[in-house]
């Protein structure tokens, strides 16, 4: 058996999530992918949008984030505040990156280790913190999980997930409808719809249970069914490595 | 034409030491020509503000001593010198105020409109509102609406000293027109107690008359204007040259200790006299690899 893309899996999953017409809010990063990909795909007439104020680029490839463009042939180029403000308000699902997500789904992109202190620089919320408040609804994605990149509670919260549980989001008056899933390497994980915990609802080919718990900073919860995530077939492969032939984001 | 000044003059009669200062420039169009600028005429303890622009040039800046202070809501991952600074605690030569990219184009908008505060629906529940760095107290407020009974978060406006960007086109009464991604470019422009427009071109305003809705940013609010081919690189300028990757990694890798970095300033920066002489090391052959391959071609 050849070796699994496990990048791939965790990017096809994730853009399952999309469907015919939805009006994609795609972060920085791998949440291009994840957008392009469905709307090549099955999500025909959906529509990107970023925090650059661009509405639905015709992107036929990956190209390096900050290059302009991206907004190339794009219906209109309007300003953060409208991206960020108005139009993310009623788009209907929201892709984030994240280098660390904790139990709740609150997700880190700023700091490792104490933020006065810290060990390592990331980056920053950009509009992450932005989307993960004000989006209807969100997915997170995070490549190369291992141990420390799950702990219980995330060095910095940057971008709220359910904050510290039940009821914590409308507390704070977010509007927003909080995560509804993270994709990794190695699983799939969902929010528990009572206690906002995550919990593991489908392994990646070849991945256990107990290969994801070593890398939790607390005993996760798996579903009562655990799935198996599928195994993308050649010609969903091949599809996604034609959208990035300068390997911008695929290996 | 009374605004057009050399890049030299516009630096030495604008930017004073302990300035606020903002770059603006979503789509490509980062002013790299004034940073250096900055860089040459050793420009100290500036703060620098930014709503989603500038990330490199932040690293430049900061690495060369120029900025000290940043009120962002993002540095990169390959911020090689931010990260050095930071990772070595050594927070007198950079302390960060970490806010959001709608956060700081709030800030913007209200100090552009003079209001007092921006409410903001996001912020609220992170480490954004908990960890304050040196704004302190007046990072971010929380109050009730006297509308509704719910909680807002407030930023406060940020009027930066000066604002610069880069634009493909500027005429002679220094309108300002633009091709690309906009970003928050408009309301840092707005935000700013002065203006600097550096440009690609310089056009006849009966082109900019003939077509008003075209015009980013009127120049009855520019403060000067400096015509500076290639002074955008190595940023992208759409329809006149792509980003410089290649530069960027040389400069990148470069930036891996602080002697490193310091000789790259020395042979880019302080090495070259003007922004002009700047371009000519560049050489032709890249000049025209960079040109033959841009984004948002007319036609």
């Amino acid at each position: 058996m050849t070796r699994v893309d496990y990048k791939a899996v965790m990017l096809i999953a994730a853009a399952r999530r999309i469907s015919k017409g939805n009006e994609v809010f795609v972060g920085m990063g791998l949440p291009i992918m994840v957008a392009m990909y469905a709307q090549k795909s099955h999500a025909t007439h959906s529509v990107l949008l970023n925090e650059y104020g661009i509405v639905d680029p015709m992107m036929h490839e990956a190209i390096e984030v900050a290059d302009p463009a991206f907004g190339e042939r794009s219906a209109q180029l309007c300003s953060m505040i409208d991206a960020l403000g108005w139009l993310l308000r009623r788009a209907d699902i929201a892709v984030l990156g994240a280098a660390q997500v904790d139990r709740y789904g609150n997700s880190n992109s700023t700091v490792i280790g104490d933020y006065r202190k810290p060990s390592l620089r990331i980056a920053g919320s950009g509009g992450a913190n932005d989307i993960a408040s004000l989006a209807r609804s969100f997915v997170l994605i995070m490549d190369k999980q291992r141990p420390g990149k799950m702990p219980e509670r995330v060095d910095y919260l940057t971008s709220p997930g359910f904050l510290d549980g039940p009821q914590a989001r409308e507390r704070c008056g977010l509007p927003g409808g909080g995560p509804e899933a993270v994709y990794t390497d190695k699983a799939v994980y969902k929010f528990h719809p009572v206690t906002k915990e995550l919990f593991v609802q489908s392994l990646h080919p070849g991945i256990t249970l107990a290969d994801v718990r070593k890398d939790t900073g607390w005993k996760i919860s798996a579903a009562p069914k655990l799935l198996r995530t599928p195994l993308p077939t050649p010609g969903e492969l091949r599809l996604l490595r034609s959208l990035d032939p300068n390997h911008v984001y695929l290996d | 034409m009374g605004k057009f000044l050399p890049l030299e003059k516009a630096v030495k009669n604008i930017v004073v030491d302990g300035a606020t200062i903002a770059f603006a420039g979503s789509g490509g169009r980062a002013s790299y020509s004034f940073a250096y600028e900055l860089i040459r005429q050793h420009i100290q303890h500036l703060t620098f503000c930014s709503a989603g622009t500038g990330a490199v040039i932040l690293d430049l800046l900061a690495g060369a001593g120029v900025v000290d202070r940043a009120e962002i809501a993002f540095t990169l991952t390959n911020s090689r010198n931010v990260r050095r600074i930071i990772e070595g605690h050594r927070s007198r030569r950079l302390a960060i105020e970490d806010y959001s990219n709608l956060a700081m184009s709030f800030r913007f908008m209200a100090a552009a409109l003079d209001l007092p505060f921006m409410p903001i629906r996001s912020l609220r529940g992170s480490d954004i509102e908990r960890r304050r760095g040196f704004v302190g107290d007046h990072k971010i407020k929380e109050v009730m609406s006297p509308f509704l009974s719910e909680r807002v978060a407030l930023v406060p406006p940020c009027s930066p000293d000066v604002v610069v960007m880069h634009a493909q086109e500027v005429d002679e009464d220094g309108n300002v027109r633009v091709v690309g991604p906009v970003g928050s470019d408009d309301w840092t422009l707005k935000a700013g107690k002065k203006v600097i427009i550096t440009a690609e071109k310089l056009i006849d305003s009966k082109i900019t008359r003939k077509d008003p809705n075209n015009s980013f940013f009127p120049g009855i609010r520019v403060d000067a204007v400096v015509i500076v081919p290639w002074g955008a690189h190595p940023s992208a300028l759409p329809r006149f040259y792509r980003s410089d990757y290649e530069f960027l990694k040389e400069l990148n890798q470069r930036s891996d200790s602080d002697r490193s970095f310091r000789k790259w300033l020395d042979e880019w920066v302080y090495g070259t006299k003007d922004h002009a002489s700047y371009v000519a090391k560049l050489g032709k052959t890249r000049l025209q690899t960079l040109k033959s391959v841009t984004s948002f071609k007319s036609g």
